[in-house]
């Protein structure tokens, strides 16, 4: 079956982003299909590659990052809800004159197009809610 | 063609839960999740789920564990794992959040 995921809820005060992880492991595990996940809203700062939370505690970046990497997943961040934010790739920090950038792959940035399409060709849309 | 619904909020947000309840139909599935899970141990709110006809209850044993109520539970439903909540997402024709 082919799933698609969602998250809403931000990465540092809601559990949604880590939910959304361990349900997507899941997926993976049981043999079915990721065919996108998208980071909305206040998740985008799961895509900053700058945190750096005490090392006691989840790094939420690097999990997405490595589960990503080793499934090849296509990890999408809402390009309107990061820029805003201030999480952008080299390309639009460029455009945007800024001094630094904040994420890279396997994180992309990409617009809403991206989440329709997903949950056309996906069997499962799966929110994780703020 | 029926629901899995996620609840991922305490039943202190209770125009949340009377939505969510209000829309769940026979057949249909809840899985309470992240601070959902306080739910099973508010006898208010599990009487409540008692009385609906025909709807299975689930809770997320990752995050019943995670809020130390594993011996606090008051309503008979089944804890799950994460692979059973993908088992579930499956079962069911969608998945709708509420939050």
């Amino acid at each position: 079956m082919i799933f698609s995921i969602l998250i809403y809820g931000s990465a540092h005060n809601s559990q949604s982003v880590h939910s959304a992880y361990r349900f997507t492991d899941s997926v993976l595990r049981s043999g079915h299909q990721i065919h996108r996940v998208f980071f909305y809203g206040e998740s985008v700062h799961a895509a900053s590659i700058l945190s750096a939370p005490p090392r006691d505690e989840l790094n939420i970046h690097q999990l997405w990052k490595d589960l990503a990497e080793t499934h090849q997943l296509d990890i999408v961040v809402c390009i309107a809800a990061a820029l805003k934010r201030g999480v952008m790739n080299e390309a639009e920090a460029r455009r945007h004159e800024k001094a630094s950038f904040n994420t890279q792959a396997p994180f992309e940035l990409s617009g809403l197009g991206q989440l329709s399409e997903a949950a056309i060709i996906s069997d499962r849309l799966v929110t994780f809610g703020a | 063609m029926t629901t899995l619904h996620t609840i991922n909020k305490a039943p202190s947000d209770t125009s949340l839960w009377q939505s969510c309840l209000s829309a769940i139909l026979p057949g249909d599935a809840l899985l309470m999740i992240e601070n959902g899970v306080y739910a099973a141990s508010q006898t208010s709110i599990t009487r409540q789920l008692q009385s609906m006809h025909d709807v299975s209850l689930y809770l997320l044993s990752a995050d019943i564990e995670a809020r130390g109520l594993t011996d606090q539970i008051r309503t008979d439903a089944t804890l799950i794992d994460d692979q059973q909540f993908v088992e579930l997402s499956c079962q069911h024709a969608k998945v709708v959040s509420w939050f």
